[in-house]
């Protein structure tokens, strides 16, 4: 089966990381709902974002939330 | 009702569906912060940064209705979004295609997201884990440097480091194993030595 050529490759095709044709072979095969692979996407899931997680938080100036609060309100 | 300091991301994002801004400031709160920070090491420029986590919350804020109620963490949602979000910018200036999937976004439907009581014990146990990714040789963990924060594809990567796409794209796969295995011996799913 595909799926195990598939194994390695779930964190790099959440990362955008694949070529094009990997990523549609990675798809194709998750869209046929294999439990196995689906499983294996959300490990891959975790450990993606383990390695987003900065070394440190970021402060963020309180005139940013406010926008983004507006434009939450305007909507 | 619970303050709301005590409940959960889910929570909170459940309220933020319905159209509830306290809920969503509380939210924004405890996550901005740390998007902020995977921001700037995407594009150093502060001001983007910030637009960033800001365009990453209002997706948020749109998607809510459909997020699943059940099972699917909102910090990983909003950590890959607001990541890829980044990295779509950061590579459209140095006028490089855009990453995704051959179609949509692999982040496109939940089906990868992890539950939220296992993003919450990768919280606890960032210290550990923060030793795990260190235990992977330097050259490894630069190459992951430069796809997770880069936005590098496979064939961007070998191409950088002047290494046989084959060579490069077995090592990337051989890192990402060995830090799945770790990670899940850390949370206990696994009873690997750490
Ligand atoms: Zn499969």
């Amino acid at each position: 089966m595909v799926c195990q050529y598939l194994e390695d490759t779930f964190e790099l095709y959440l990362l955008g990381a694949l070529s094009r044709d990997d990523s549609a072979s990675v798809e194709s095969h998750l869209g046929t709902g294999c439990a196995t692979c689906r499983e294996q996407l959300r490990d891959a899931g975790l450990t993606v974002y383990l390695l987003c997680q900065p070394a440190k938080p970021a402060r963020l100036n309180p005139k940013q939330k406010s926008h983004l609060f507006h434009r939450l309100r305007e909507k | 009702m619970t303050a709301l300091e005590e409940q959960s991301h889910e929570a909170l994002a459940t309220r933020a569906a319905e159209r509830d801004l306290g809920a969503f400031a509380e939210l924004y709160g405890r996550l901005a912060p740390g998007l902020l920070g995977m921001a700037l090491r995407i594009l150093p420029d502060h001001a983007a940064a910030a637009g960033i986590v800001e365009q990453a919350f209002v997706l948020f804020w749109n998607e809510t209705r459909r997020f699943p109620r059940d099972g699917a963490s909102v910090a990983a949602w909003l950590s890959l979004t607001a990541r890829q979000i980044a990295v779509n910018t950061r590579r459209s200036r140095l006028r490089l295609p855009a990453v995704s999937g051959s179609k949509t976004s692999p982040l496109g439907d939940y089906a990868w997201l992890p539950h939220p009581e296992e993003i919450a014990r990768i919280e606890e146990r960032r210290e550990l884990l923060r030793k795990v990714l260190h235990q992977l040789p330097k050259d490894q963990r630069d190459a992951l440097e430069l796809v997770v924060f880069e936005g590098l594809t496979e064939e961007e990567l070998a191409a950088r480091l002047g290494e046989p796409l084959g060579r490069v794209r077995s090592g990337l796969r051989a890192s990402m194993r060995f830090l799945r295995h770790r990670l899940r011996a850390v949370l206990g799913t696994w009873s690997a030595n750490i």
